[in-house]
This record gives structure tokens, C-alpha cells and sequence, in this order.
């Protein structure tokens, strides 16, 4: 089956989450994308302190197996004038590079997007960065949380009369969408050079993602002097909040105007909506006297949004009911991400597993690199690179 | 620069009855493309799309309207004439973005080469069933994971898992498009709200999987969250590399304790950390905690509010935020697409204040 990326070689520097998921979707989608780690750097996620459980499928951690399925992987040196060579020969065969370094690095591995431009004129350069690569802010060193801080996300989140709240390491928000951006945003890029524009550098913020995706809090800051944090309510909804149910399950519930006659039929009562707190305050009343499978059979029974509020393990537990590839499985069983959208004529899916470190080594420095074995040996022996265990036991040297 | 959608044609339309959200995430992924070039028509109903009044309204347009819908054409059918213009339309764009009702009311085979279909849910829940974009996040355990143990669950500002959903079914638009069209071949992209929530929140289903407990909502307990200053609010951020530098940004002994010196100590005695960290900078500013931040390379976040973030040094510098048109004298804050291409900036188009009628679009 042919896939709408097959054909675009994909040079994977994406570490930690931001730069490896964006990669991973290029992978989902026909990408030949090689991961490229390094003898004296690792991708953090293969950095995982605690210890398996007994039914671990795999040796790699759970992080790094869940974002860089569907990649082979490389490990190279990039500061050594020979490893940097071998890179820049991958470069010239190839479409795609993507990197989320702190600002500074690629410029001082001697690689800026002039210097890949000079091996590949038709290369498209992926900058992700947390504040961009330009700006007095560009060597900020950020995480998922700071970018919501200083990108207007925090000051919009949070209880009401209360501080602002972050989504925090756990979910770090802004580490997720980026990839799927970046990844449309290089998808767009490729199209156009099929089409002749010749190769591109994108500069991708996600701060400035972060604020995007606030975008009508910016078109309305000069208009309004609301509030800015109301915990769970939201306009145009005339309620919508979590409800603690008598077996202690938040039950999360949105009415809107519609909803009210369906509602008092639910409640048995008649209802006040002239904007006192009436509504909420008997629609808390009747689901804290109700157990919370009870409280969302009747609701939805009536049409009204209902759902209780699931932690990460009840989700998975859900797979199935209503989601069926946002997590998905590895060909060794083992959990690993699924993909934020399909296609129906070409479906994304999971063909390999996340490559141990140097799996790929040899056999893309010769097969794309055009390097001969003996060549790979020597590199090997200089500590330039490094080969998977099975492959540095073969007597490279002798087979031409 | 050419603009690289340029040439496509895009249309965009939602049912009556396509929930709030999905409205949104059409209208996003119409933004996404109309900012990069594309032909988008808008289509609405007589009485105009209801995101149109989503309070808060500039005059008589909502805010998330105007963000939305920046750099569309907008076009008013009437029900009855749905159908005739649709089949039209389809036949000559290249990409439709609908919600699941309006694509299934229109059949598969009258639409266009590629089509993006968004619903609330995916297979195994009935495409009846009543959802908000606020369900869907307390389904895909995002509301669990935010917020202060001791109330309850919060969602995050704004929309995020529509908008996140408008995202991939952009993706999966220029996906499809980058495919060499096989004859006739059609590509269906599906994008519903709750696989894209389970997506965004793979580590903490990931974390469950892996240690039989999923993480929940820490408040004041959380290793990375939000305290005071003189002047507002920090985000308080840092990893475990980050300690020796802030510690010194801080300046306070106490964090030199025992009990502060590896991740895990920290993280059991979160609570005190943060209080300790909070007096320490009580003294200072947002704009002080930036500079020293900078200078020391250590990851905290001024909170700032959206208003002055439009003078915001960074924003400035890159452009980020600038200034279109409402009709008359009135003109309004908007961001510009995040992403520079070759250094140069995407403008967002103007904002189809009015629609206009389709008769205009028969000639």
C-alpha cells in the first residue's frame, strides 16, 4: 500500500517528546524517518529510573518505545569532523531534517540551515524551539509548562477568583500539540517543493503555538474586562462543571439552553435559568444523591452531555468505546502512541519498533551514506559511531 | 513568497445540529489553510454560523469568530438550497471539512478527492450520543489530570481539544494531499475528539500502564505549578538538571536542606519547596523573574495575560501579533500563523464581517 509520505527520507535529531512525536508522525504517514542519537548523547526518554513490570515486553523504557516506534536509528557523532561528514552525506539524500536542541546548537555543530542548504538545496530544515529561533527570547530555556505561562494559556486556566493553574508535567500540554503542527507544518513544506518552491527553513515557536491556540483570548484582550479565569464554566454553555456523585465520581455535565425542559423532566422540578445559580445548584443536589453510573445513564438518556471524569488508567480500560487509535499497540504487544487522526484510504499504522541504540548504524551509513563496510569499521573503532551488538560482532572488515 | 496552498480550494460546512466544538475544529483547520494560501469558502446558514455569538463579542461578532474565520470567503445558503449548492461546490474544490452529520447527509461518493471528517467520538459509541468538548475531556482523562485534589477536576483555558482536533484534521488534509492522486481515488480523513484527547494524553496512560496508577492532579502538591510574586503569578518549571541554577536564582538557604536534594525528595516535599520558593521571590517582579531566568538559563514562566503580551519583548521582535481589521475604524489583536518560512511571516486575511449571499457564487 502506497502512503501519502512514502518517498520523503526523514533525518530525526527530535529528542524528549516535542522534536521525536513530530517525527514519529511523519513515520505513521510513509516517512522513512532515521533516528539520529549520538555516542555521547542519548535521547533523555531512553532515561528511565523505575523498574519494569513483570510483564514488560520490551527492554526499551515505556517513553522513548511509545514516541519513536516506526523509526530506525542511527548513532553518530555530530561533533566530530567525520561524523559530521557522514551527516551532511545523509543530508544530500534526504528531504527532511528536524531538530528541537536548545537554540545555538545546530549553528555550533557547524550545521545551520545555510550549511545543509549548501549539502541539499531542496532540504526542508524543521526548528522546533520553544520561543523560536530568532528574539531576545530565543535562548529561554523552557518546558511545556513555561511555555503556557508566558504564551497566555495560564493566565486563562483555573479556578474562579483564583490563580492561574498550568497543565504540568504529567500532561505538558504544549510538548503534545506541537508535533502535530510541526508535522502538517513539513508535510505543507514537502507538498510545495513537489510543486517547485525548492527547500525551506521553518521556524516553529510553541510559544507562539501556545498563544495560537488561545488565538480569540488575544482577539478580545483590548475588548473585555471579564474575568479571565472561571474554573470550569464557559460561554455559551448556561452550566458546565464536575458534580461529585454519591459514590465519590466527578461527573463532568455541560447544559446549555436547549437542554433546560429535557433537564426539569430529569430533575422532576422546575427550573430557574435568569441567571441565578439555581440550575447548577439543584443539578448538584440531584447528582450528589446519585450514584454516577445512575447520574449518566439519565442524563444522556435525555440528551444532555454527560460523562464521568476518567483518570489515565480508566481511559485505557475504554479503549474501544469511542476511541480506537489515539494509543495503540507495538508489534511486541507493548503500549506505545497511536495517532491523532486517520485516513481511511491509507491508514496509519505501527510496522516496527523503536530501534535500540545504533540498530540502524551500518546498514544506513552504507546503503544511503554510500559508505563501504570497511569504512563503517573504522568509523565504529573511532568511537564516531556505534553499532548495534549483533553487527559489531561481524567481521566488518573483511567483507567488501 | 508564493503561497504554498495556493490554487487549493477549500469548503468548509457544518449541520445544524454539529455540537459547538466541531465547529470549532472545522473552522481552525479552514484558518490553518486560509492562512497559507488556500481558496476557503465558509459556508453558514441564513441566520450565520453561532460561533458568530459566542460571547465575548466585539460589537456584534464574537471574538472566537473573527480568530476562526480570518482570511475566508463566507457564503449564506438557505436550507433548502443546501444540497444543489453543495453537490457543486464539491465538484469543483479540492478538500471539504465537515462534521460527521453534514458528510453523512451528503454521501461519500459526492464528495470531493479529499474530504476531513470530524466527530465528537470514534467507533463504539453511537454518533448520537450528547457530548461537549467538555465530556470528551473528562473521557480522555484530561480534566482529571489538572487542577487542586482538594476541588474538582479543571479543564484547560480556552478550547484546547478543539482546537487540538482542528490541528490534526489540518495534518490529515495536507496529508492526503501530498498523496499522487490515483484516478478517482477518494481519502477520507477522520478525526473525532476523543482519540485526539487519548493522544495528547499518552504519558499518563502510558505511565498507568506501565506502574498500575495513573498520575492525577497534584495542586499544590505538583511538582511544577503556578506561585506568586510581586506582581502576579510564576510558573514555577524545572528539571532535575535545573536545580543547581535555580536554587542559586532563589537564593534562599534553606533550599540547600536535605530534604530538597534529589528529584524524588523534592517531589515528596513538594508543597514546602514552592512555599519556601514563593517567599524567596515575593519581592520580585514578572519582568525581573524573566531577566534572571534568562541570564541564568532556568526555566520559569512569568504569567502574562493575553493584553500584555501584545507588548511582550519576544512577541515583538517576531512579529507575532498584529493588528486587522473589523469593518469601520475598529481593528483587533490577532496572531499570526506560528510558524516563519524562510523567515518571512503568514498574514491572516481579513474577517468576513458579513456573508454574502449565494447568488453570487452561481455566476
Amino acid at each position: 500500500m502506497t502512503r501519502p509520505l512514502n518517498g520523503c527520507r526523514v533525518l530525526d535529531l527530535g529528542i524528549i517528546t516535542a522534536g521525536a512525536a513530530t517525527s514519529a508522525l511523519l513515520a505513521d504517514i510513509g516517512a522513512d524517518v532515521i533516528k539520529i542519537e549520538s555516542p555521547t548523547y542519548r535521547d533523555p526518554f531512553r532515561k528511565w529510573t523505575s523498574t519494569p513490570p513483570p510483564d514488560a515486553t520490551s527492554s526499551l523504557p515505556p517513553f522513548f518505545r511509545a514516541t519513536n516506534r516506526n523509526k530506525s536509528g542511527i548513532s553518530l557523532d555530530l561533533k566530530s569532523a567525520a561524523g559530521n561528514e557522514a551527516f551532511l552525506r545523509l543530508v544530500e539524500r534526504s528531504d527532511v531534517v528536524v531538530e528541537n536542541f536548545r537554540r545555538g546548537v545546530m549553528p555550533r555543530l557547524g550545521l545551520g540551515y545555510e550549511r545543509l542548504r549548501a549539502a541539499n538545496p531542496q532540504i526542508i530544515l524543521a526548528s522546533i524551539s520553544s520561543q523560536g529561533d530568532t528574539g531576545p527570547d530565543a535562548g529561554y530555556v523552557s518546558y511545556g509548562s513555561t511555555l503556557e505561562a508566558v504564551g497566555g494559556l495560564a493566565w486563562r486556566t483555573g479556578y474562579s477568583d483564583d490563580g492561574p493553574v498550568v497543565s504540568g508535567r504529567d500532561l505538558n500540554y504544549p510538548d503534545q500539540v506541537v508535533a502535530i503542527f510541526a508535522a502538517a507544518m513539513i508535510m505543507t513544506a514537502w507538498r510545495a517543493r513537489r510543486g517547485g518552491s525548492g527547500g525551506a527553513h521553518l521556524d516553529l515557536s510553541q510559544r507562539e503555538l501556545t498563544s495560537f491556540l488561545s488565538g480569540e483570548a488575544f482577539v478580545a484582550a483590548a475588548a473585555t474586562a471579564e474575568s479571565p479565569r472561571n474554573g470550569n464554566a464557559q460561554a455559551p454553555h448556561l452550566v458546565q462543571d464536575c458534580f461529585r456523585s454519591s459514590d465519590e465520581v466527578w461527573v463532568a455535565v455541560t447544559i446549555d439552553g436547549r437542554d433546560v425542559p429535557a433537564l426539569e423532566r430529569v430533575l422532576g422540578r422546575g427550573l430557574e435559568t435568569d441567571g441565578t445559580d439555581a440550575l447548577r445548584v439543584a443539578l448538584a443536589e440531584w447528582i450528589s444523591a446519585r450514584d454516577s453510573s445512575s447520574c449518566v445513564e439519565r442524563l444522556s438518556a435525555a440528551s444532555i452531555a454527560v460523562a464521568p471524569v476518567l483518570n489515565g488508567k480508566q481511559v485505557l480500560d475504554g479503549a474501544g468505546r469511542g476511541w480506537n487509535y489515539g494509543l495503540t499497540r507495538a508489534t511486541d504487544g507493548s503500549l506505545v502512541k497511536g495517532f491523532p487522526f486517520q485516513l481511511e484510504a491509507s491508514p496509519l499504522a505501527i510496522s516496527c519498533d523503536a530501534p535500540a541504540l545504533g540498530a540502524d548504524t551500518a546498514e544506513v551509513l552504507t546503503k544511503i551514506g554510500g559508505y563501504s563496510r570497511a569504512e563503517v569499521a573504522a568509523l565504529a573503532s573511532a568511537g564516531v559511531i556505534e553499532l548495534d551488538d549483533e553487527t559489531a560482532r561481524q567481521p566488518l572488515r573483511t567483507t567488501q | 513568497m508564493s503561497l504554498p496552498l495556493a490554487g487549493v480550494l477549500i469548503i468548509e460546512a457544518n449541520s445544524a445540529e454539529c455540537p459547538l466544538a466541531l465547529r470549532l475544529a472545522t473552522s481552525l483547520a479552514g484558518r490553518i489553510a486560509a492562512d497559507l494560501g488556500a481558496d476557503v469558502i465558509k459556508l453558514e446558514p441564513p441566520e450565520g454560523d453561532p460561533v458568530r455569538r459566542v460571547p465575548p463579542l466585539l460589537g456584534d461578532i464574537g471574538a472566537m469568530f473573527a480568530f476562526l474565520n480570518a482570511g475566508k470567503k463566507s457564503v449564506t445558503i438557505a436550507p433548502a438550497e443546501e444540497k444543489r449548492v453543495l453537490d457543486r461546490l464539491f465538484r469543483k474544490s479540492d478538500v471539504a471539512i465537515l462534521d460527521h452529520h453534514m458528510s453523512v447527509r451528503h454521501g461519500a461518493a459526492l464528495l470531493p478527492r479529499v474530504a476531513a471528517v470530524i466527530s465528537m467520538f470514534g467507533a463504539g459509541v453511537p454518533s448520537s450520543a450528547a457530548a461537549s468538548e467538555f465530556t470528551v475531556m473528562a473521557l480522555g482523562g484530561l480534566l482529571d489530570i489538572v487542577g487542586d485534589p482538594d476541588h474538582e477536576p479543571l479543564r484547560l483555558g480556552g478550547h484546547q481539544l478543539a482546537y487540538s482536533a482542528g490541528l490534526s484534521a489540518y495534518a490529515g488534509i495536507v496529508a492526503a494531499l501530498c498523496q499522487t492522486p490515483v484516478g478517482d481515488r477518494r481519502e477520507i480523513v477522520r478525526v473525532n475528539l476523543l482519540d485526539v484527547a487519548v493522544w495528547l494524553n499518552w504519558k499518563s496512560a502510558t505511565i498507568a500502564a506501565w506502574s498500575g496508577r495513573a498520575p492525577n492532579r497534584c495542586g499544590r502538591a505538583s511538582e511544577w505549578q503556578v506561585i506568586r510574586c510581586a506582581d502576579g503569578w510564576v510558573a514555577l518549571v524545572y528539571q532535575d538538571s535545573d536545580w543547581p541554577a535555580l536554587q542559586e536564582l532563589v537564593g534562599d538557604p534553606r533550599l540547600g536542606d536535605s530534604r530538597f536534594q534529589t528529584r524524588a525528595q523534592r517531589r515528596l516535599h513538594a508543597r514546602e519547596l514552592a512555599g519556601i520558593i514563593e517567599q524567596a521571590i515575593s519581592p520580585r517582579r514578572r519582568d525581573q523573574l524573566r531577566e534572571v531566568a534568562l541570564t541564568r538559563r532556568v526555566p520559569l514562566g512569568p504569567i502574562w495575560s493575553p493584553a500584555e503580551l501584545e507588548r511582550d519583548p519576544q512577541n515583538l521582535a517576531r512579529d507575532f501579533l498584529g493588528r486587522i481589521s473589523l469593518g469601520g475604524d475598529a481593528s483587533v489583536l490577532m496572531p499570526r500563523l506560528p510558524v516563519l518560512w524562510d523567515g518571512e511571516a503568514f498574514r491572516p486575511g481579513r474577517i468576513p464581517v458579513s456573508s454574502e449571499s449565494v447568488e453570487m457564487q452561481r455566476s
